[in-house]
């Protein structure tokens, strides 16, 4: 018959393994990674001469928005024109895009614009600032979540 | 053995098992990663008042660099130009070009962030047969 020490001691080696079985047991919620999508839209058109246009895009997550006046060509030739722009950034308004970031600048394969962004509708608007001397073919990369 | 020694015995026994159960003995999956910079290159015939592009994809932040490197027609004269991937990617979207021959030295180089762009070349007017062309692109 095992004496009173034996017995404590099995026992306590039953309980330790539950408490080390519990211990290893997966009652750990960890959390889960949220992956944003990125998206990447290319506004392009043809600009005339001291004209605008505005390009309207929907932002699901929180993150930033990257603007990249990337590319004017001359409409007739093709050939890149090297000509300041006016680019923005801001919110659809009636018809028009109500701008709260602008930048001048000339086509980049960098972004002119960067803009912290929730989820919403936003516009980048491209414009001639009286640079222009001709009808151009322009491309916009617009990134955002 | 008494029944003490026996007792001790099943106490080390179950937590040397209990504490191997813990082990963390699997192995989580890496993702793959790509060297940077890349370089690759592009080889292709470019027709008569035709012209032809590459995509290739930026990881990150750096230095795209495009050269024509060989072409069969040691004369010849080329556009070359690099620019934004269109969206629907069917087509380049020109930022810069050079109007150029074949040399070894990139004859394009721009800063770029992550994204799609393309490298073209076009037939300026002057050829006259088809042209076995070499394009060497390097972009982080």
């Amino acid at each position: 018959m095992p004496s009173l020490i034996a017995r404590t001691i099995g026992g306590a080696a039953i309980a330790l393994a539950a408490t080390l079985s519990i211990a290893c047991g997966d009652d750990v919620t960890l959390p889960t990674s949220t992956t944003s999508t990125i998206n990447t839209e290319v506004y392009t058109g043809t600009m005339t001469v001291g004209g605008s246009g505005f390009y309207s895009f929907s932002v699901a997550g929180i993150g930033a928005a990257a603007i990249t006046f990337g590319s004017l060509t001359n409409a007739s030739t093709g050939r890149p024109l090297d000509v300041a722009m006016g680019l923005g950034f801001g919110i659809p308004a009636g018809e028009g895009c109500n701008v709260s970031m602008s930048a001048t600048a000339g086509p980049a394969l960098t972004a002119q614009i960067s803009a912290p962004v929730l989820p919403g509708t936003y516009c980048a608007q491209l414009s001639d600032v009286g640079n222009l001397r001709v009808p151009a073919v322009f491309g916009v990369r617009i990134v955002h979540p | 053995m008494t029944a003490m020694n026996a007792s001790l015995a099943a106490l080390f026994v179950t937590i040397a098992i209990a504490v191997a159960g813990c082990g963390d003995d699997s192995t989580t999956p890496t993702t793959p990663t790509r060297s940077s910079p890349v370089t690759e290159r592009f080889e292709s015939n470019l027709v008569v008042q035709g012209a032809a592009w590459r995509f290739v994809s930026a990881n990150g932040t750096g230095t795209l660099t495009a050269a024509l490197t060989t072409v069969d027609q040691p004369s010849a004269v080329v556009n070359f130009a690099i620019g934004l991937r269109n969206a629907n990617g069917t087509g380049c979207l020109i930022s810069h070009d050079v109007v150029t021959a074949a040399g070894t030295a990139p004859q394009l180089s721009a800063q770029v962030d992550a994204g799609d762009y393309c490298v073209k070349i076009a037939d300026t007017g002057t050829l006259t047969t088809p042209m076995k062309f070499t394009i060497t692109i390097t972009y982080p």
